[in-house]
């Protein structure tokens, strides 16, 4: 029996994997697309549509955490808006980049590749932090979410014209403001994420924007360039409805879990949960990179098995973590100190 | 995935009264590639903002209940 084109089974492995994808980011604030497109390539969908879908979801997550954060913070508009041109020339030449390599016939085989070394790559830096938690190294203090990291302030120094005007003070090269929109959307439309994990860090690092300002305008700039990536690939034929709706259906309720457990849960206690869940993604794809070249199937599903299991045993702690704080203090969700 | 299409698929989830209606006697196929593509944008947002609104009605109704489940279970 089928449903909207795909089988029940199908369908309901999104609305389920959405949902645990929705509990996890929920919980980390991110946006989760970067689970979802390599999933979607393991399943066997091709790149563009795998890659178009991904950042649909991202577009749809994107506009629930926008309307949840309806005053997005701080937005230093000028800066978004500037952003927003460079994020739409790297999407599009992103795009362009995967229906070339779609046309000589390896667009799978580059993007499963590339996604191994980005999976490994948040793993690890996850597993890092994890190990700073373990040695009591606590990053308190390190930073004052006003200050202008010092990388920043050496890139303001560059008086390259035209300068743009900050809101929070200061001011930054057109230059270093549409070459970071420019490289954050090619990663974006060449992998199909939200790059919000790089896009918040480089606004704050390389541009030099106050924490609350780099946060605010990286969802307001990125909103818009999942817009435009959703149009883009949906142009293209890349996108598909009957995949983005059940992920979106569970993912929506999953975030809404995912955020209420940052009340009640520890981060750190499932930080190393994640970076495991991170590193066992990146070897799920590699595994199914080897099954297509060694032509071995068995290969694949246990790929599958892996990804979508380790997000769903991820997931599932943090759910645990909410039902045992909850039934401690009798219902109520009771603040975490360490938020 | 051989002889993939997801247009097609879109045109058959479309043509089932799409969710909520919203795109219910569209023919997806026969419009042009630009205008398929804001189709799908508007989709998104109207299921997105749907989503938002639907389960925080949801959770205003079924949240006490299932507080209730939860700690009964202890």
């Amino acid at each position: 029996m089928e449903l909207f084109g795909l089988t029940i089974g199908l369908l309901l492995l999104f609305v389920s994997f959405g949902f645990m994808v929705g509990v996890l980011f929920g919980f980390f604030g991110m946006g989760g697309a970067f689970l979802i497109t390599p999933t979607l390539l393991i399943l066997g969908y091709p790149a563009r549509v795998a890659i178009g879908s991904g950042l649909a979801f991202y577009f749809g997550t994107s506009v629930i955490a926008v309307i949840k954060h309806y005053d997005i913070g701080q937005v230093d508009y000028k800066l978004g808006a500037i952003l927003f041109v460079g994020l739409t020339i790297g999407i599009e030449g992103g795009r362009r980049l995967v229906f070339s390599l779609e046309r000589i016939g390896i667009a799978e085989l580059v993007t499963g590749v590339a996604y191994v070394f980005l999976l490994a790559g948040i793993g690890l830096l996850f597993l890092r932090r994890a190990r700073n938690i373990a040695a009591d190294e606590s990053d308190e203090d390190e930073t004052n979410g006003d200050d202008i990291p010092p990388m920043a302030t050496t890139l303001q120094s560059y008086n390259i014209p035209p300068m743009v005007s900050l809101t929070a003070g200061g001011s930054a090269s057109a230059w270093t403001i549409s070459g970071v929109g420019g490289t954050v959307g090619l990663v974006s439309g060449f992998l199909g994420v939200g790059g919000g994990f790089i896009r918040m860090p480089a606004i704050y690092y390389l541009i030099g924007t106050p924490l609350a300002v780099a946060v605010g305008t990286s969802l307001f700039a990125g909103l818009f360039s999942g817009a435009y990536g959703t149009f883009t690939y949906g142009a293209a034929g890349g996108i598909d409805l009957a995949v983005i709706t059940p992920l979106l259906v569970g993912s929506a309720l999953g975030a809404r879990i995912g955020s209420a457990a940052t009340t009640v849960v520890n981060e750190d206690d499932v930080i190393i949960y994640f970076a495991a869940m991170m590193l066992l993604a990146s070897a799920a794809i590699a595994l199914s990179e080897l099954g297509n070249w060694l032509e071995i199937e068995p290969l694949n599903t246990l790929s599958v098995i892996l990804l979508v299991g380790s997000a769903f045993f991820v997931g599932s702690m943090i759910i645990y973590h909410v039902i045992k704080s909850m039934r401690k203090t009798g219902g109520e969700l009771q603040q975490n100190p360490s938020h | 995935m051989a002889g993939y299409t997801p247009l097609d698929r879109n045109n058959e989830f479309t043509t089932m009264a799409y969710l909520w209606g919203i795109c219910t006697m569209i023919e997806l196929s026969t419009l042009p590639a630009t205008v398929q593509a804001l189709l799908f944008v508007g989709v998104i947002l109207f299921e997105a903002v749907f989503l938002y609104v639907g389960y925080g009605a949801i959770e205003k109704v079924a949240g006490p209940r299932i507080k209730r489940a939860i700690t009964r279970g202890e």
